[in-house]
């Protein structure tokens, strides 16, 4: 399954070796080892902190042959009543 | 109806997107403003919304989701807020009152369903424009 991370003016995917549904968390934490040990060309980042993602979502989409792929984006609600 | 509304700006301040909620005091999050955003990134100065029942200031969610957006994007957006009396920035740290507005701030408060007075403003804006 593909891991999609959008970060610092960069999105890129990443193959993930799961066969199970990660959780958001652990989609999370994944991407921020990835990150960190520069497993993406172009988004190596080895300071990451460890809330960078905090306020990101993830999404469970299907590419259009079927595949499974997960995106890891920023939030984007807004309102007066947050 | 009162609703909320987000505007994607452009460099010379046209409306690149827009989207809507069906609720005065919320947008959902979005993956297609998600998108939005990330597609019109090269082009993209600022993300407005509105607050049409006040208040003219940023919300807790307003702060994090702005938070996000820069670090996913790796660059500082400007953000507005588009309430019934006045038009809020946040850009560069600063938090300050927009004056004189924006020509999109009427059309902004008009499909919030804000006070009908956004129309004829709307109206003196574009013939100020002619």
């Amino acid at each position: 399954m593909i891991l999609n991370i959008t970060f610092q003016g960069h999105s890129a995917d990443y193959q993930l070796g799961l066969d199970h549904d990660a959780s958001d968390g652990e989609i999370r934490r994944i991407a921020r080892e990835v990150l960190r040990s520069g497993g993406i060309r172009g988004m190596h980042v080895p300071d990451l902190a460890d809330d960078a993602f905090r306020n990101y979502v993830v999404d469970r989409l299907r590419a259009p042959g079927g595949e499974p792929r997960i995106y890891l984006r920023p939030k984007v609600p807004f309102g007066a009543g947050g | 109806m009162l609703r909320e509304v987000c505007f994607l700006i452009g460099k010379s301040g046209e409306v690149l997107w827009a989207d809507t909620s069906g609720c005065a005091a919320s947008l959902a999050d979005s993956r297609a403003r998600w998108d939005a955003i990330w597609r019109a990134r090269g082009e993209l100065v600022e993300v407005a919304h509105s607050h049409p029942v006040g208040p003219a200031a940023f919300s807790a969610e307003d702060e994090s989701t702005m938070a996000a957006i820069d670090s996913a994007l790796g660059r500082p957006v400007r953000y507005s807020v588009v309430a019934p009396r006045a038009t809020m920035v946040r850009f560069g740290g600063e938090t300050f009152r927009l004056a004189p507005e924006p020509w999109w701030a009427a059309l902004m408060r008009l499909s919030s369903g804000m006070a009908r007075a956004s129309l004829h403003k709307l109206h003196k804006q574009k013939e100020m424009r002619r």
